[in-house]
Order: C-alpha cells, then structure tokens, then sequence
C-alpha cells in the first residue's frame, strides 16, 4: 500500500496556498509526488473563490480591501469561502490509490475519515446525502451538496474539486468560527434583504466552536490525520514539499495566483491552458 | 440503460458515430456524478484539436472537470445553447446537452473506443 504524504499544518498567503496544492496536483500526475493531505491556514484572512465565479459580479471588491482581506480565484469549482477562524485542508490522490473513478467515493473517501476525527471529538456528524442543487448567491456554504458535513442538517465543512486524468485534488474548509456577518459583508447578495439573508447563513452553517469544541487549527488537524490513518489502516507520514513542487509552486505563485488576470477573469480554458503553458514550462 | 449506438470513452464521453462526423457529449453516469451542472466552458468552431486532450471545460456544483477529445480533429460545431442552459448536460446529456461535432483526422482512432458493453463494465452496470 503506498504511503500518504501528509503536510502539516502551515500558514501561508493566498496565492502561495493555492499555487501549492496545484504543484501538488501536477507533480502527481506527471508520478513524481505522492499521494498527499494537506492542512493549511491563511495570512491575511482571505476570500478565495470558484473558478468560474463571475468575481465583480459576486463579490464585494471594495469591501475586502478595507477590510485587508487577501483574495484569490480558486482552480476548484464551488463557490466564495472566507478563511478566517479554520482549517483548510487538501487531498490529492487518484485511481493509483485504489480510488474508483468516482467524484462521490472520492468525496466519500475524505467525508468519512472527517466524521470519524469529529466523532473523536465528541461530535455527532452527518454525511449530507441530498442532491447537489445549484445555489442562489455566492456562499459555498449556503447549501450543503451531497456527501458533505453537517451537524444537525448545518453544514460544518464546504469542499470542491478539481479533476483530471483520473485524478483529483480536493479542498475545503472546516469551520472554527464562523461570523454570518463577516461573510455577508464580502457578497453582493441578490437584493436588499441583507438581513434575511444573514439569518439564513446562521441557519444553515454551524463551527466548532458554537459546538464547544475549542481547537487551534494545528489541533484539529492532527485529529484529522490520526482518522485517517486508523480508518483506512494505511501510513500516513509527516513530509515536505520537494524540489519539483517547490520550484512549480514558486512560479504558480507569482504568474497565476497573484496575478489580477487569474483572478479577475472568470476562468476559461484557454486562460488556464496558456496560464499554466507559462508556469509549468508546458510540463 | 446505456444507449447502444454509441461509443464511449474511460472518461465518460459518449461518441456518435456519423458519416463524416462525430457528436461528443457526456454520459448519464458522468452527469450524475457531477450533479448540476453550472457552467461549461466551450471550444472555438475550427479549433484542432487532439484525442485526449481538453476540449472543454466543465463545472457542477461541486467540481471541474475537463471533458477530453475521443478522436483527433477540427470542431465543425459548438452546441451554443449549453452557455445559458448548461442544465441541459444533466436533463438530457445523449440529446439537448450534446457539446462538439469534430471532423474526424483519422478513422483508426474509433478502435480504441469502448463499446456499450465495455462501458457498462466500466461503470458497474449491467
């Protein structure tokens, strides 16, 4: 059974964050890095958002700039998070792992060992198993998709995906805090019923915290791994990022992910393709 | 049930096989799996593009996907209408939520293609 590479918790900026998981992505499927989860926080506190997400249209612009957020596109689809009190997570794995060529095991795969770290903690989490329904504004954690995490129908963690070849890299977000009102601020909501709309937010999402479980990010994350090593049984050992992700991630960094063009302009595929064509020297 | 005359791919596009032409579209398994779909970044008419390669790029409410090309070619045609209903791909992904015609380069790549029954072995179906 191959190793899992898990990296542990780290706080970087959002262009780094992002660039690294891609690195990651990439350099897994060329065969050069491992199968691997991820655990990392944000400095600034940042928005990051889908790819295709039409950003001016969605997003307050000026209000994450007085509020000194960082901001940056995501290559995953889903919808706005904003990181702030929690712990992001990544996995990237494939069919090499045993995994079936299927979006819903893989998420399958990741929800399970997160109820497993959840249950150690005393909370009683549910596997979400409604349909995946397109939403109305642009919070990823405004409606729960299937397979997610919610506690007492709230959700408590929001993932998205990007898949290729048989592969994927996962990302998501578990709630330490949450403030409705912090992240209500950033939307352009669809009409004047901002209010409304923050109860609704309060309604559907729940953090650790209101749960009375009091972690730092780097806790919660060591629960994580354990889970996932006693349910899957396989080892998954502390690593580092190597030389081929370090130098990949280094250029993603700068040429995409802090770039306005990536993250001003919905993503296309051409956008991706001469983006990535430039970062990655075309493999 | 698995339309019978068409071919499939391991990436789960469906392939129709016409006289000089071939529809591209995603299976019902794969819309399934990616639940509603949300947007689809389409190619450009003309394009050449390559087996396996990316011809477009797909979002459900939960990932990204990239659709690839069963065979190599020039796009003859876009089905336009998926920019504004992309849902078309979930309510009907063998007719209304067909994606590309490509002109076919080479006819030999047809044989790598899976048959119905090779792709219902794929997807655990009977």
């Amino acid at each position: 059974m191959t190793a899992w590479r898990v990296l542990t918790y780290q706080i970087a900026d959002p262009a780094w964050n992002m660039a690294v998981d891609e690195a990651i992505f990439i350099r897994y499927l060329e065969g050069i890095s491992p199968p691997t989860l991820r655990f990392y926080g944000w400095s600034p506190p940042t928005l990051s958002i889908g790819y295709f997400q039409d950003l001016e249209r969605e997003i307050k612009i000026d209000v994450i700039r007085q509020k000194g957020y960082g901001l940056v596109r995501r290559n995953t689809g889903g919808r706005a998070v904003l990181h702030d009190r929690e712990l992001t997570y990544s996995v990237i794995a494939g069919v090499k792992e045993g995994f079936p060529d299927s979006l819903i095991e893989s998420y399958l795969f990741i929800s399970r060992a997160f109820i497993e770290a959840l249950r150690s903690l005393g909370v009683e989490a549910e596997l979400n198993q409604g349909a995946a329904k397109r939403g109305t504004t642009g919070a990823c954690f405004e409606s729960p998709s299937w397979y997610e995490i919610t506690v007492n129908g709230r959700k408590l963690i929001g993932s998205a995906q990007l898949r290729r070849q048989n592969a994927f890299l996962q990302h998501g977000s578990i709630l330490i805090r949450f403030s409705a009102a912090d992240l209500g601020a950033v939307l352009n909501l669809p009409d004047d019923s901002s209010a409304a709309y923050m109860n609704m937010l309060r309604a559907k999402i729940c953090c650790l915290e209101e749960l009375g479980i009091n972690l730092e990010p780097s806790e919660l994350a060591l629960k994580i791994s354990d889970s996932f090593q006693k349910l899957y049984g396989f080892p998954f050992e502390a690593g580092d990022l190597n030389g081929a992700e370090l130098e990949l991630a280094n250029s993603l960094a700068k040429k995409k992910y802090a770039a306005e063009r990536w993250t001003y302009q919905r993503g296309t595929r051409h956008n991706q393709t001469s983006i990535n064509g430039i970062q990655a020297g075309n493999g | 049930m698995l339309p019978k005359d068409l071919k499939y791919t391991t990436e789960h596009e469906w392939v129709k096989i016409e006289a000089d032409r071939v529809i591209v579209g995603i299976t019902e398994y794969a819309q399934r799996e990616l639940g509603d779909v949300v947007f689809i970044d389409l190619p450009a008419a003309g394009e050449k593009v390559k087996a396996k390669e990316s011809i477009a790029t797909i979002e459900s409410v939960k990932a990204v996907s990239e659709i690839y090309a069963p065979v190599s070619g020039e796009i003859m045609e876009v089905n336009d209408s998926l920019e504004h209903s992309p849902e078309f791909i979930n309510q009907d992904p063998y007719g209304k939520g067909w994606i590309a015609i490509i002109e076919p380069e080479d006819v030999k790549e047809f044989d790598a293609l899976l048959t119905p029954e090779a792709y219902a072995a794929l997807i655990g179906e009977k």
